[in-house]
């Protein structure tokens, strides 16, 4: 088989599990909207409406057709981009989130970039033996095991409360956010010529993102840390030593480039985990995304919206972890030898446990 | 065999000079003491064997010539450790990482691991010698075919010769004045090993390179080095020029080692001589740590450790009392005869018709590997077979089809009763479940039913007291068992219900020299007791002629030739035998390998050895040979025979 | 890669003072769990009901973590809240481990075809963001702290199932399978005495470690409000309920923060500290 067609091939592969996934994720969150305890009906109309409301409001949801004949309806909608009517803002929620996602893919977007950056470098820091590494490895523990929520206050206390350095809520402290074309305040007010803007979108972004960051980066790093173990532990590490190369480029040239995979996938999961942590987070800091649309939502009871953010962000980790699972085999040459050759041969997530919301 | 190379002045061409070398290492939680005492010099182009056994320490000295002793086990060390001059003890990272650089150089064992597997042979050739030239004319230094291709692939494209004759240019390139080889042929077949060697003493003299080759087999020794060091638990017991040791060994252990190796010559009469205190596992301190195996042994060996007192020019050993017991030597037990096959019984155990195996990928039904293609066996009461072959010859494919491990393809399988074969397998440690223990390990093995408690128990004794097991070794977990004992559990298991067939995978390629003898000792008075047949699978020849009547030599999934042993030791029909017997090293046959890269991959269109064989012709490549008979036994597949046999 | 280390006097048995990390580990964390299970007993006041002034500073005899924006005290309140955290943390563990390692240990040591339908499934759900889906699952079921468990069981067992199989799938490829296989031990047996001891340290670890993953993952949920509902003491709605008081009386928010990360911190090092444990036994 040759090698063009074999990736052609893979690739297909994979975009059809994908999608195959998301189409399970519908047919899940179709079903939680059918057992869930709040009534479609109750929620539009209140409580006292009457019998026939109630059933004009049925027909008009359609709830009157066989569940088969609904799940399709419902699947017909999403693909016209209609996820539903929120109960509390009693507006599309589609349209609900179009006005909060920009938000939240500026703040995921930054954190991801700092978790990597982030992981990177604990892990590389307490796998080479350099001097503090024991404290890198408590730092590891102890940033594991702390909820983000404790970062996050943390934060606000020091640098808002004590410092005073740092914005607590919100997004942006001028009253004229940009309409920009992107979305991304940092982005919009470069293009727009402001730097100002840029810099006081930073100011808000920085505690929230760190928030966010720390235990994916920590997660990333542990991971890291040990693959860089093992390999430093292999053979040709010890050839690479006895060329008398630097211990840098021992550990860099040698042993890191055999050992992102695992770090690679442990991304592609953490991306998974920190679409539940910044709802958190944004909770927090009144951060105006999805996520604190979703808090918003949930002492109402509001599913469709609930059901819209997960789907939003279900949609988001897929494509997020396949295009992981697609940089590992163009990464690898010896995965791309090996999945050439038996293509089943498959990159389990195993003993990769997530790590917080 | 020995070369004996410039003597001129002693000291001033020493490129290393060890003295008082004391290596601690962690392991688990405690410092052990890995080297005492070791004292070492090598010479300009000089070939220094340090032999040993697993866990004498002769990797850690290797290691700590290198200054390569991971730092995960804490080293320390304490003693001179001179290169070059440099005292390695107190050399700074830079000097040392410079040293490295330009003057010396390493060899690993595992050619599969010791190359980065994600990097192009080039960049890793480029981070020795810059200029491209350099790297290609190395190569070529190394006999690779085609070095411009060669330098384009990653590691995992090339053969295990090929990737160490890459290792071995890596470590030429800068023309160090020391090469560590660490068991460098251990992982290779014998006549890709036998080509290995022949290179590096080529390469030696061509650039007065010295090596500190580390190996546990003695035969590899005597074949490239110019001197020994023999090694027990970190201390060094005896030392000195080859030939010398080789011929008349002055240390008792040295002694044992070179009787208990198995030589083409072996009497095949005579039980092979062991040494009853090997089984003697005692922890020395301070005394000699071959004291409690030593049949010299004075009250003072175990105590105090001997000093080293010279017993020829620049040979030297530690002991208390060298002097043999004996004229014949020392392990002299009474050697005991063994029946060699007197007359055949005529009782056919098993027989296997044209079994062939392929082995289909899954994804393109069109590639499907031919693994075994036709091959038979008549297996009679009592008679041991072995099949000899290097890795990928399917030999392990056929012992475990016959085990019914695995299904054959094609081809009929028929035994004479219906208790399935049992198999000794390659490594016994790892063929015991390790949390079972020996009891629970040997109940399971019980074929039969219906037995009572008592019974079983019953079984249980006395299948250990036949294989020499104590029964305070019953109660232990696998885990926790010794080398030998693991050994003798594995052989039980397979005999406490006595099978009329019993497999043995290579069962002695994973045990030190001392315990090969009495393994084999084992098996074959358990085939003669029980009257069981053996197909014996083994790399060996040597092992193989010892212990069976027939051999059947196999290559690329079929079989080339047939024989009774002797006969196909001492006169082989098909030129991949003979080139095999002299691939055998330490057998004094002057290596007679070419350095030259041979394609080792297996053309399944013609003979699978054309592509190696000195004598190919046109018609080997493109058609596969027909079986010759001389008779029904003794037969091969070689396109030269068939012109009729001489 | 180091440079031999500086040479050193002869003798050197060493002394250092060592204490088994391991077993300092599990005691640990049977401690933790006797305090779970005794919090009731061991709580000085009542959790829900107020018991004196308001926002009473922390670190007095009286009330040791302060008392809340009602009176209540927060020690109390943060005993109980442990008890449910870690209690509910061991539920969903327990369940993984139960569901997840027998699907583990069938397609472990099944068939191909078997394995990899079951590892189809486990993937399946693995596919989700398991996190955001417990999200609508309790949205969907309403609030309660048994709705939680629900939800964090579904999508937390496939991990379990994963970890056992691919041990289970390491040990079956080991030669004392195939040894055993040649002696006619099979099927229910096999598994149970030649695999399943050699997966149970793996699934000691995870378990270990994923105490102090769940402790945080439930307070995340319980933070947004997806837990046990409004006076019961839980620490993640602590915390999410006194943010407003953040700046004054940092105490009523900041103490239940703690002990989760406390809780957690215990069980990662325990994890670690059995992982190299284990690792050293092989």
């Amino acid at each position: 088989m040759s090698t063009s067609i074999f990736f052609i091939k893979f690739v297909a592969k994979r975009i059809g599990a994908a999608i195959a996934i998301v189409i399970g994720l519908t047919a899940v969150l179709f079903f939680l909207q059918s057992i869930s305890h709040t009534n479609p009906v109750h929620a539009m109309l209140g409580a006292g409406a009457t019998p026939k409301a109630i059933a004009a409001e049925e027909v008009k949801l359609g709830l009157n057709h066989p569940v088969i004949v609904q799940y399709f309806n419902y699947l017909n909608g999403l693909l016209h981009g209609n996820l539903g009517m929120s109960y509390r803002t009693r507006r599309p929620v589609a349209s609900d989130l179009a006005t909060y996602l920009p938000a939240t893919l500026e703040l995921a977007f930054y954190s991801l970039i700092l978790a990597i950056v982030l992981g990177l470098l604990l892990g590389v820091l307490s796998a080479g033996e350099f001097k503090g590494t024991k404290v890198l490895r408590f730092v590891l523990v102890a940033g594991a095991s702390t909820p983000q929520f404790l970062l996050a206050i943390g934060g606000l206390l020091l640098f808002y409360g004590k410092l005073n350095l740092l914005p607590a809520t919100g997004r942006i402290g001028i009253n004229n956010p940009p309409n920009g074309p992107t979305g991304f305040y940092t982005i919009d007010g470069l293009l727009n010529g402001n730097i100002g803007v840029t810099i006081d979108a930073f100011k808000y972004l920085l505690l929230p993102s760190f928030s966010v960051a720390i235990s994916p980066a920590v997660s990333i790093g542990r991971v890291l840390r040990g693959s860089l173990i093992e390999a430093m532990g292999q053979d040709f590490i010890k050839t690479a030593n006895s060329k008398g190369l630097s211990r840098f480029r021992v550990l860099i040239v040698h042993a890191l480039r055999n050992s992102l995979g695992p770090a690679l996938s442990m991304t592609g999961l953490q991306a998974g985990l920190m679409f539940a942590g910044v709802v958190v987070i944004e909770d927090v800091f009144a951060w105006p995304g999805i996520g604190y649309y979703t808090a918003q939502s949930i002492p109402s009871g509001d599913f469709p919206a609930i059901a819209g953010v997960t789907l939003v962000l279900g949609i988001g980790y897929v494509i997020i972890n396949t295009l992981v699972d697609l940089a590992q085999i163009f990464a690898d040459p010896r995965l791309r030898h090996l999945e050439m050759r038996k293509s089943s041969a498959k990159k389990p997530l195993s003993n990769l446990t997530p790590n917080a919301i | 065999m020995n070369y004996a190379y410039v003597e001129e002045d002693k000291t001033e061409d020493e490129i290393v000079k060890v003295t008082g070398l004391n290596v601690w290492l962690r392991r688990g939680r405690q410092d052990s003491h890995i080297l005492k005492d070791v004292d070492l010099a090598i010479k300009k182009g000089e070939i220094v064997a340090l032999v040993g056994e697993s866990g004498s320490g002769k990797s850690v000295l290797g290691m700590t010539l290198l200054g390569l002793l991971p730092r995960s086990s804490t080293p320390k060390v304490d003693g001179k450790v001179s290169i070059l001059g440099s005292e390695m003890t107190s050399i700074s990272r830079k000097e040392l990482r410079n040293l490295r650089r330009h003057s010396i150089s390493g060899i690993f064992q595992d050619p599969m691991s010791s190359l980065n597997p994600s990097m192009k042979i080039a960049t890793q050739m480029k981070e020795v010698t810059s200029d491209l030239e350099r790297a290609v004319e190395a190569l070529v230094q190394v006999a690779i075919k085609d070095p411009k291709s060669v330098l384009g692939r990653f590691p995992f494209q090339l053969s295990g010769g090929q990737r160490q004759r890459v290792m071995i240019a890596m470590a030429l390139a800068k023309e160090p004045a020391l090469i560590v080889a660490d068991e460098p042929t251990t992982a290779l077949d014998v006549t890709v090993q036998a080509q290995i060697l022949f290179l590096i003493k080529q390469l030696r003299r061509n650039f007065e390179t010295g090596f500190l080759f580390v190996t546990h087999d003695l035969g590899v020794a005597s074949e490239i080095a110019d001197s020994v060091v023999v090694l027990l638990a970190g201390r060094v017991l005896e030392k000195g020029p080859t030939a010398d040791i080789l011929s008349r060994p002055a240390h008792p252990y040295t002694r044992e080692l070179i009787s208990s190796r198995l030589t083409m010559d072996q009497d095949q009469g005579l039980r092979l001589r062991t040494n009853p205190r090997d089984q003697v596992q005692a922890v020395v301190v301070d005394g000699c740590p071959y004291a409690t195996r030593c049949e010299n042994a004075l009250e003072i060996c175990h105590s105090q450790f001997p000093t080293t007192t010279s017993v020829g020019d620049g040979w030297t050993i530690a002991c208390h009392n060298p002097t043999p017991r004996s004229v014949s030597g020392d392990l002299s037990l009474e050697v005991q005869r063994r029946k060699v096959e007197g007359e055949e019984s005529k009782i056919v155990v098993l027989e296997a018709v044209a079994i062939e195996k392929t082995f289909r990928s899954r994804e393109s039904r069109a590639e499907a590997t031919p693994v075994l293609v036709n091959v038979d066996l008549e297996l009679h009461q009592g008679e041991v077979v072995s099949l000899v072959g290097e890795s990928g010859s399917g030999k392990s494919t056929f012992l475990r089809i016959l085990a019914g491990l695995e299904e054959a393809t094609s081809g009929t399988l028929v035994r004479n009763d219906n208790v399935m074969p049992k198999m000794v397998f390659q490594d016994s440690g790892s063929s015991l479940t390790p949390w079972l223990t020996v009891r629970e390990l040997l109940r399971e093995a019980i074929s039969a039913k219906s037995l009572s408690k008592a019974e079983i128990e019953r079984e249980v004794e006395e299948v250990a007291a036949k294989v020499d097991l104590s029964t305070k070794v019953l109660a232990s977990r696998a885990a926790s068992l010794s080398g030998g004992q693991r050994q003798r559990v594995a052989i039980a298991r397979c005999v406490i219900s006595p099978p009329s067939i019993l497999l043995c995978d290579e069962p002695t390629s994973a045990l030190d020299a001392s315990l090969v003898a009495g393994t084999l000792n084992l098996l074959l008075s358990l085939s003669e007791r029980l009257q069981m047949a053996m197909v014996f699978v083994t790399h060996d020849l040597a092992v193989a002629r010892y212990v069976s009547s027939r051999i059947m030599v196999m290559l690329g999934g079929r079989i080339v030739e047939s024989g009774d042993s002797d006969e196909v030791c001492a006169k082989p029909l098909h030129p991949y035998t003979r080139m095999l017997l002299q691939s055998l090293p330490g057998e004094g046959n002057e290596l007679k390998a070419s350095i030259a890269e041979m394609d080792s991959e297996l053309t399944s269109v013609g003979c699978a050895f054309s592509s190696r064989c000195p004598e190919a012709m046109e018609i080997c490549r493109t058609t596969p040979p027909q079986v010759v008979h001389i008779s029904r036994q003794r037969y091969a597949a070689c396109h030269l025979l068939e012109g009729g046999l001489s | 890669m180091s440079t031999l280390a500086p040479a050193r006097t002869r003798v050197r048995p060493s002394f250092s003072i060592s204490v088994d990390r391991h077993k300092v580990a599990i005691s640990v964390l049977i401690a933790v769990t006797l305090i779970a299970l005794l919090a009731p007993v061991l709580a000085p006041d009542n959790p829900l009901v107020p018991v004196d002034q308001p926002f009473l500073q922390p670190f007095t005899l009286a009330h040791l973590l302060g008392t809340d924006s009602v009176g209540r005290d927060v020690l109390s309140r943060v005993l109980l809240g442990v008890r449910s955290s870690w209690l509910s943390a061991i539920a969903v563990i327990l369940f993984g481990v139960v569901i997840g390692g027998t699907v583990g240990m069938i397609a472990g040591v099944s068939s191909d075809r078997i394995d990899s339908l079951l590892m189809r499934i486990t993937d399946g759900f693995l596919a989700f963001p398991g996190p955001v889906l417990a999200i609508a699952v309790v949205a969907s079921l309403g609030a309660s702290l048994f709705h939680t468990l629900i939800a964090v069981a579904i999508v937390w067992w496939p991990l379990y199932a994963r970890i056992v199989r691919g041990e289970a799938r390491a040990i079956m490829s080991r030669p004392h399978i195939e040894a055993a296989r040649t002696f006619n031990v099979g099927g229910f047996r096999l598994a149970m005495r030649h695999v399943l001891p050699g997966v149970v340290p793996a699934i000691i670890v995870t378990a270990s470690l994923d105490v102090g993953n769940l402790v945080i993952t439930l307070s995340g949920l319980s933070f947004l409000g997806l837990g046990a509902p409004a006076p019961a003491p839980e620490l993640g709605a602590m915390a999410a309920r006194n943010l407003q008081y953040l700046l004054q009386q940092w105490w009523v928010c900041v103490m239940p923060a703690l002990a989760i990360a406390i809780m957690a911190i215990i069980s990662n090092f325990a994890g670690d500290a059995l992982r190299d444990f284990g690792s050293r036994g092989q």
